[in-house]
């Protein structure tokens, strides 16, 4: 059954979907890698790894059976893969080169033999020969990696079927994917019980992901990616394992979750993509617009730090203005302060200081007036997804049930105040503070910071307060300047690029310490002297 | 099961017209809860129910709706019990009110509300605050105000107690701002 299950997975999934699994199986077996992905400077090297024995070893990835005539479609993709040696800064300066190309389906005999006669050649030249990986292969290897992982309580293998068999158009479970990978993530006995567990949370990753691959749901997959990266994390930062036991796991999740980042940042920039083709509630579709156009600009404040200002980087300023102005945006409840925050650095980068301010007050004074104690239609809490915010928002054009009213707060309230403090709007503040008093600001801190990298978090305080009466800006100056990154989890202080995607996928998790962090880095105009 | 919990849910939320008044916060992760400064204490309650146990033969619909609606009564019955068990304690947003029958003065009403904060709406009106009594103690309560309402000596002092509440209010107000 579980057999037939990867292989039926295998024959379905595209190349992109089997990659980071293929990884997996690499540094299971004590390859390091080097580079994964597809991109424009890859030369028919998909993925480079250097083996446990020191050589360099690349490997092209495709998918479905091999014959001839795929070979010679292939041909000049190839030949750069035998004959161009890889390069990358990460590989020693002499090594024994050794290409792969590799295949979900099978390999046809003429296709194996013409292989043996371009070996034959490539040898006479004093060039490495090309191996061949089939699907077979890569079913063993699979199954092998996560044959002690199969879920077997009743709830586990219904939520498992339930995960699998999606349409893969937008219907993403996120919660049950996390409770799925962090029931694989738990109890680890050793290090290597650890490195196991790991490289299988990857591998039902993979699973679980096929389908989304399949219908390029990028925002799926990168939401998958990114969960189970930070809860690999997790395991080893909680137990307090030896990094090198699952930091190449958490990278190989990192990076399928960038590329599926990077893909909907591109699909965001070509014609016609936000075109609606069918019947949808207008709400509906500004979500949308606000969860992809985030996207994008996520990618772009990443790449920003490392080749500023490209012109993609200034297309998504213009387009987010442009859907700002037009209200082609929507934030469903508080949840969306992820989305904000990166508009709003995202605008600032992109030289729209007013604009960003604006933006910023703008949410300060709806979440006031919508939050207020007692209030009753406040924003939803961060807890609702999209989906449910907009469902309960269909509901309550709908007689119900009688429900009791809720203690209203706000989540989003103190962070935003912060960011607005770090940018010296004081003025601005005082006019609407006493409002502001009357909202009692929400918080959830986990019991230890790496503890914030589990979707649902167990052990942990929460709490509810409010602003001093009277309140000192002197003292909201140092809150908003205190450096309080310890309570930021190691992996996300390590590498900000993962903290802002982290950010932009776990919604519910607004902790002021990383809101800060990621000032520090994302920001502009913030003004440190009180002037 | 999804019936029997929306029932349950509809015979809890709906059947208590005090807890229908008063916001539930759900903790929504970790194991704890701080609010305004007080740990939060947390009881269980819980109701239980049973029925009989026939051979090839099952429940009509009403009987199936009406029992967990009448759990989900008792619930709401236990937490309003709960409520009024914590209402015991003074505060500044709720203080007991207790008397013989037939021996509520005017002095009691003022000297509970007294301690209470009172708050002001933008009509310049005080919100007096709400009280849950019994039928009898209601009437009793309602025709003591009425009294004094008619009494000069009872309507000066109540006018005293208004402005008292109303400088408070404005104290407590003129707070809600940002010093340096």
């Amino acid at each position: 059954m579980r057999e037939r299950l990867v292989e039926d997975w295998l024959t379905r999934i595209n190349e992109r979907g089997y990659e980071s699994s293929f990884c997996q199986t690499l540094i299971s077996q004590g390859y390091r890698i080097c580079r994964c992905g597809h991109s424009p400077i890859e030369h028919g090297k998909d993925v480079l790894a250097i083996s446990p024995e020191g050589a360099v070893c690349a490997y092209q990835l495709k998918t479905g059976d091999f014959g001839q005539s795929d070979f010679a479609r292939c041909r000049d993709q190839i030949i750069t893969l035998v004959e161009t040696l890889p390069t990358h800064p990460s590989l020693p300066a002499q090594y024994e080169y050794k290409p792969y190309f590799v295949t979900t389906g099978e390999f046809k005999d003429p296709a194996v033999s013409l292989v043996n006669e371009y070996n034959t050649s490539w040898q006479k030249r004093n060039l490495p020969t090309l191996h061949l990986i089939s699907g077979r292969h890569l079913l063993a290897d699979f199954i092998r990696l996560s044959l002690d992982f199969w879920p077997v309580e009743a709830p586990d293998v219904r939520r498992f079927r339930e995960l699998y068999l999606v349409d893969g158009r937008g219907d993403f479970d996120i919660e049950q994917f996390a409770r799925f990978i962090t029931e694989i993530l738990r109890d680890i006995k050793s290090g290597l019980d650890l490195k196991r567990r790991v490289a299988a949370a990857n591998l039902f990753s993979s699973y679980l992901l096929g389908d989304f691959y399949k219908q390029n749901d990028h925002w799926s997959v990168l939401q998958g990616w990114t969960v189970c990266a930070a809860q690999i994390a997790w395991a080893g930062l909680s137990g307090n394992h030896p990094v090198a036991n699952w930091v190449d796991s958490c990278k190989i999740a990192q990076n399928a979750a960038f590329a599926a980042l990077e893909s909907l940042a591109k699909e965001v920039l070509t014609e016609k993509a936000f075109a609606v083709k069918d019947r949808e509630l207008d709400e509906f579709v500004r979500t949308r617009n606000t969860v992809a156009i985030s996207a994008a600009a996520c990618w772009q404040l990443i790449s920003n730090r490392h080749n500023p200002q490209t012109t993609d980087f200034q297309s998504t300023v213009h387009l987010l203005e442009d859907y700002l102005k037009r209200g082609r945006l929507y934030f469903w409840g508080e949840g969306a302060l992820s989305q904000f925050l990166i508009f709003f650095w995202m605008l600032e980068q992109g030289g729209k200081r007013a604009t960003a301010c604006s933006l910023l007050l703008d949410w300060i004074k709806a979440v006031t007036q919508k939050n207020a104690r007692l209030s009753e239609n406040p924003i939803d809490d961060p807890y609702n997804s999209p989906d449910e915010c907009l469902a309960k928002m269909i509901g309550k054009l709908l007689p119900g049930d009688p429900s009791r009213p809720q203690a209203v707060e706000s989540y989003s309230l103190f962070p935003s105040i912060l960011l607005a403090v770090r940018r010296n709007l004081r003025e601005q503040l005082n006019i609407i503070w006493k409002p502001i008093t009357n909202v009692s600001l929400a918080m959830f801190r986990p019991e230890a910071p790496e503890d914030a990298l589990l979707w649902h978090c167990k052990k942990g305080k929460e709490y509810a307060e409010g602003f001093a009466r009277p309140q000192s800006w002197i003292e909201l100056r140092k809150m908003a300047f205190k450096d309080d990154r310890e309570r930021v989890p190691k992996v996300l202080q390590d590498d900000v690029d993962f903290a802002l995607l982290y950010s932009l996928v776990f919604q519910h998790r607004i902790l002021r310490s990383l809101i800060k962090f990621l000032d520090d880095e994302f920001g502009k105009n913030i003004q440190r002297n009180d002037t | 099961m999804d019936l029997w919990s929306k029932a349950f849910f509809f015979g809890m939320n709906g059947c208590d017209p005090i807890l229908s008044q008063i916001p539930v916060r759900v903790q929504k992760e970790g194991d704890s809860a701080h609010i305004g400064g007080s740990k939060m204490e947390y009881k269980k309650l819980s109701v239980s129910t049973s029925f009989d146990i026939k051979e090839g033969e099952g429940m009509t619909v009403d009987d199936f709706i009406d029992l967990p609606v009448s759990l989900g009564d008792q619930m709401a019955g236990q937490q309003a019990k709960s409520i009024f068990e914590m209402l015991q304690k003074p505060s500044p947003h709720g203080v007991p009110l207790a008397w013989k029958t037939g021996e509520l003065k005017f002095e009691h009403i003022l000297e509970n509300w007294e301690k209470m904060e009172i708050d002001f709406g933008n009509d310049g009106q005080p919100r007096w605050p709400t009280h849950f009594l019994q039928p009898a103690a209601m009437a009793e309560f309602k025709e003591k105000l009425q009294e004094a309402h008619n009494t000069p000596e009872c309507r000066e002092k109540w006018a005293q107690l208004v402005e008292r509440k109303r400088k408070e209010f404005d104290e407590r107000e003129a707070r809600r701002r940002l010093v340096d």
